[in-house]
């Protein structure tokens, strides 16, 4: 049924499956199957073949959370974080801090979004993406505008600018953009394009994005179609994409953008049809083994294993391989080795839980996920804004005023001076106990400083893990600095 | 009008989110309803002044609807009792139960035309205690009673309005034709739905005595 518009008046159609516990079912099992795909397929994102598990302390293949440990720090500073079952990483961070950023409108407040949420988000990411990394950095200077995040930085050996950031840690914290907007696919569009933004700014990163969002939204909205009519549906809203600019905010980024040496038009036109004809190709090899499709898409090799466009395609694959088996889809996702498992398994994950509803998420995961209480909050919130019925958002913490110095927790972090069980306080995230507090001292032959972890569970829902490196060699020792040289002086007189 | 929230408000908005309402709803005649989307839902007595035509409802003992005359009535549910008296198409609208917030708004935890109510007593049923009385327990989304009610002071405006509801398309149709000259100049975007729970069963015969024996269980 088209809908009617008649001045302000818009005619909804009738209402009848709205009942607030189905929606709330298709939204919890998105957010809960998307956080357990991603916490199954943590332990093996970078795993190339299984002997590499076994240095994590897993076995191949993985279909149990268990607890593991992933060395991080880079090569001389090593640490092992140690993650306990049920831990997810960054994929399920930044979507929880995406849906704090939701108002009960269904708009993003990405202002927030970049200068709060991801400011912060710095101290406690888990797995985190260089390029998320990049501009989450960036977003956290006063100077910055969330409309306009230009920032350089580093892939291997290449230097990279936010123009070519098109990686897929855009597309994989979207789906509260679709499950807050389930009803309306404008608003959904715009609002997942203007958040991919913020951190990415190569249409690949964007397409991946807003693709993502739309299977998300559709899948949500019921059984009445089969998956082939799904894909063909989605392959023509593909096709007819275009960049919105009928919004003030998409206008000022792509007049930025085309100060650049390439027209942000033309490289948009060749992506949608890149990731129309990948879509096509995953179609072709459905009946081959899903690692033929990965392959196909370039999920193996490191320069494409990332790309935002690859990585929804293979969500959508192994979505379109497992979809009726939510289990059995987690599992397959978190063995294909050698492709971005956590990411791809959490895209993957939301729209199987979306399609199947969170009765079909087997409860033994669910119980033991990380934030399990906060997971469903969130889940509350979003089907109350996808309904158009929530207040305000009350995700975000209650900040009480600045305590004294020992009680904040990022001042704690620095002076390494954390104790177990005690209150702390945190400018974005308000009051929290600290449940686990580590300790290790780094270097390659002799220790070289010591980094203290410390887990921190707050009030208001969600738990961060915090770290922080002091050096154990007392300041004089350290390298001396070398002097700041003169700037040499101009002579005016001849 | 003007618009004020109480002291309170958002102890009460606390209040609705933990008893999961966010709707507050109010019926009226779909005849009346262009007339409501020009200048929203006005009390009696600011009706008679802007001299707006309405229909009179009786109201428990004579004379008491003078009594409420400067209040709005919006409740949890739409209520069926009432609308079941009206012959004609009728039209619910939707508000954000904030409303509830407005200043000098009171609580009923029951139907206000009952003989038990009188308004000098239940216009000052204005606090957290008295909002938290329409409700089964502190954390119930049930009503104390279906027919609980939230009386507003002088009116609400259509800034207001999320939804009007009708009980069928064709009613909704007509609506629509009739609030035509209207609808580019509302504040808002505001959505014209069906939806058939919100009205009383046409057919629906109130039996004289319930012989629960004789109701099959589905």
């Amino acid at each position: 049924m088209s809908e009617q518009v008649v001045g302000k008046i818009v005619v909804l159609e009738p209402e009848q499956q709205t009942r607030r516990d189905v929606v709330f079912e298709r939204v919890a099992g998105a957010l809960m199957g998307g956080a357990i795909a991603d916490a199954l397929g943590w332990p093996t994102e970078f795993a190339r073949k299984p002997e590499d598990l076994h240095a994590a302390g897993l076995r191949y293949p993985i279909t149990e959370f268990t607890a593991w440990h992933k060395r991080t720090g880079g090569r001389f500073l090593t640490r092992i974080d140690n993650i306990q079952p049920g831990d997810y990483s960054d994929d399920t961070q930044l979507t929880l801090s995406l849906a704090r950023a939701i108002r009960p409108d269904g708009t993003v407040e990405h202002e927030y979004f970049a200068q709060q949420e991801l400011r912060y988000w710095l101290d406690y990411a888990r797995g985190a993406g260089a390029t998320v990394t990049a501009a989450a950095r960036n977003a956290s200077r006063t100077r910055s505008d969330w409309r306009w995040n230009y920032f350089r930085f580093k892939r291997g050996k290449h230097d990279l600018d936010y123009r070519g950031a098109g990686a897929n840690g855009a597309a994989m914290r979207m789906s509260p953009v679709a499950l807050a907007n389930a009803n309306d696919p404008d608003r959904a569009y715009v609002e997942a394009w203007k958040n991919a933004a913020v951190t990415h700014g190569h249409p690949r990163a964007i397409l991946g994005a807003v693709v993502f969002a739309e299977a998300l939204r559709r899948l949500l909205r019921g059984h009445d179609q089969t998956a082939d009519e799904f894909i063909a549906d989605l392959r023509r809203w593909v096709r007819s994409l275009r960049p919105p600019s009928d919004d003030p905010d998409v206008r000022y980024w792509l007049t930025r953008w085309n100060e650049g040496p390439e027209q942000f038009d033309q490289l948009w036109a060749e992506y949608v049809s890149e990731i129309d004809s990948m879509i096509g190709r995953a179609i072709e090899l459905r009946s081959q083994p899903l690692e033929e499709t990965y392959r196909v898409l370039g999920c193996f090799h490191p320069a494409t294993k990332g790309s935002g466009t690859a990585s929804v395609v293979a969500a959508l694959a192994l979505f379109l391989h497992h979809g009726k088996n939510f289990e059995r889809l987690a599992i397959a996702g978190a063995n294909i080795l050698g492709s971005d498992t956590d990411t791809i398994g959490a895209m993957a994950g939301s729209m199987c839980g979306a399609w199947l509803g969170y009765v079909e998420i087997p409860e033994r995961w669910a119980a033991i996920m990380a934030d399990y209480s906060y997971l469903n909050r969130v889940a509350e919130y979003l089907t109350l804004v996808s309904m158009r019925q929530a207040l305000d958002n009350d995700l975000r913490a209650r900040v009480s005023s600045i305590p004294p110095p020992p009680m904040r927790l990022l001042d704690a972090m620095k002076r390494q001076d954390i104790q177990d069980r005690r209150p702390y306080w945190h400018p974005l995230f308000g009051t929290g106990r600290v449940i686990k507090a580590e300790s290790q001292n780094v270097g390659l032959r002799q220790p070289r400083g010591r980094v203290v972890m410390a887990t921190v569970q707050f009030e208001f829902g969600q738990t961060c893990k915090f770290s922080s490196f002091l050096s154990l060699k007392p300041p004089s020792e350290e390298r001396p600095r070398r002097p700041k040289r003169k700037a040499p002086q101009m002579r005016l007189d001849i | 009008m003007t618009l004020q929230l109480k002291a309170n408000s958002d102890a009460i908005r606390d209040a609705l989110r933990r008893h999961g309402r966010y709707e507050l709803f109010h019926w009226t005649p779909a005849a009346r309803l262009p007339s409501v989307l020009e200048q929203g839902l006005l009390c009696r007595r600011e009706l008679e002044a802007r001299t707006v035509a309405y229909d009179a409802h009786g109201y428990g003992r004579a004379g008491k609807e003078e009594d409420f005359a400067g209040f709005v009535c919006v409740s949890f549910l739409p209520s069926w009792g009432m609308m079941r008296r009206e012959t004609g198409p009728l039209a619910v609208i939707e508000m954000p139960s904030t409303i509830a917030g407005i200043d000098r708004s009171f609580y009923c935890p029951d139907n206000t035309a009952r003989n038990d109510y009188e308004f000098d007593e239940v216009s000052t049923w204005t606090e957290l205690e008295h909002f938290e009385a329409l409700f089964a327990g502190p954390n119930e989304w049930k009503l104390s009673n279906l027919q609980a009610e939230v009386w507003i002071p002088d009116g609400i405006p259509v800034d207001f309005f999320r939804t009007v509801y009708f009980r069928s398309d064709e009613d909704l149709q007509d609506a629509l034709r009739a609030c035509e000259p209207l609808a580019a100049n509302l504040p808002r975007e505001l959505n014209f739905r069906v939806k058939m729970t919100h009205f009383p069963d046409p057919d629906y015969e109130k039996p004289d005595d319930l012989d629960w024996e004789e109701i099959p269980i589905r």
